[in-house]
């Protein structure tokens, strides 16, 4: 893979998370409708990293516009917490390669909704050296007890399985370190 | 042997809080509700493998066998194998360490094996059978392949 990874790769995860939006009580649905038409548009021409090269110079004009619009809408997607959210370049090519972007918005959407006291959400790609898979490893830093932890995974796991197909959803996998 | 035992094992590791004690105690976690899955799915009359792909044969057969709460006990087994992982190859200092995160296992574990066990009935592992029969009869019908071929 040659694609160098941007900035702008990073806000495209935005994008998604705007558009996961859909999952939260909360809808700035006026803004979300320009967002979503914008993705949909990546989305039918593939998601690769080559093809969105293709895209982002292809509209320049409507990414400027997004990028706007993503600013004005940082206030409300951001949680009133703060939660430090860190993504190596790494997982976004992987995530980039197959078609997972859009799960990224939604497990840290779904993570703090449903651990209310996650400080810190990391993304990086996990590794088995004995079959050679890879996934999305969602690590995680909480307070609370052993009890609190096992419940707030349990109903982040419910949401997730219904919400994430198959077999995506499969390409990640949540950590909890209770510090 | 019944791989529960691993279970007891975890939690007799966790007597020390030592680095090599809590991340063994994560990989014995994973073991216990990984080959209580393969039991079950066995017994449904799923044959796993004896391979490293068989870790992806539980996930594809648990994930699509239209019972909810296997799928979601799956999801809760895929995170104990991301942390075994780790626990195994990822040497230096980490969550793995840790003996509240090792507790935290155990206990994802035992929650993992008591939803495995809830569905060990004959009727149960019917159901179970038919689901995963349905999702394989699916993938052939597409790719002219079985899952599992």
């Amino acid at each position: 893979m040659s694609e160098t990874i941007s900035d702008e790769h990073i806000t495209l995860k935005y994008f998604f998370l705007a558009e996961s939006y859909n999952y939260a009580p909360k809808k700035p649905d006026r803004d979300l409708s320009e967002a979503r038409s914008l993705i949909q548009e990546w989305t039918r021409i593939g998601t690769s990293p080559s093809n969105l090269e293709t895209w982002l110079n292809e509209h320049k004009t409507p990414l400027r516009s997004l990028q706007k619009l993503l600013k004005e809408l940082q206030p409300q997607l951001s949680d009133e917490r703060q939660v430090e959210v860190k993504h190596s370049h790494e997982v976004i090519v992987f995530c980039a390669d197959h078609s997972l972007i859009k799960y990224l918005g939604l497990v840290e959407l779904l993570t703090k909704k449903y651990f209310p006291t996650v400080r810190k959400i990391s993304f990086s790609v996990g590794y088995d050296p004995e079959t050679v898979d890879k996934w999305v490893s969602v690590d995680i830093e909480i307070s609370g007890d052993i009890d609190d932890a096992i419940e707030w995974e349990d109903n982040f796991v419910k949401e997730w399985v219904t919400s994430a197909a198959y077999p995506e959803r499969t390409k990640f996998t949540l950590s909890c370190d209770i510090i | 042997m019944n791989p529960r035992d691993f279970l007891q094992t975890a939690k007799d590791l966790l007597k020390s809080d030592k680095p090599a004690a809590c991340r063994t105690a994560f990989n014995r976690s994973y073991y216990a509700a990984y080959n209580v899955g393969v039991d079950l799915l066995e017994k449904s009359g799923h044959k796993v493998s004896r391979t490293a792909k068989a870790h992806n044969e539980v996930t594809t057969y648990l994930n699509n066998c239209a019972i909810q709460e296997l799928v979601e006990a799956q999801q809760k087994l895929v995170n104990l194998y991301s942390d075994r992982i780790k626990a195994d190859y990822q040497l230096w200092p980490s969550h793995v360490e840790k003996i509240n995160n090792a507790k935290l296992a155990v206990k994802r574990a035992e929650i993992v094996i008591q939803t495995f066990d809830s569905y060990s009935s004959a009727c149960a592992r019917q159901r179970i059978a038919k689901g995963i029969n349905s999702y394989k009869h699916k993938i052939k019908s597409v790719s002219g392949t079985s899952p599992d071929s």
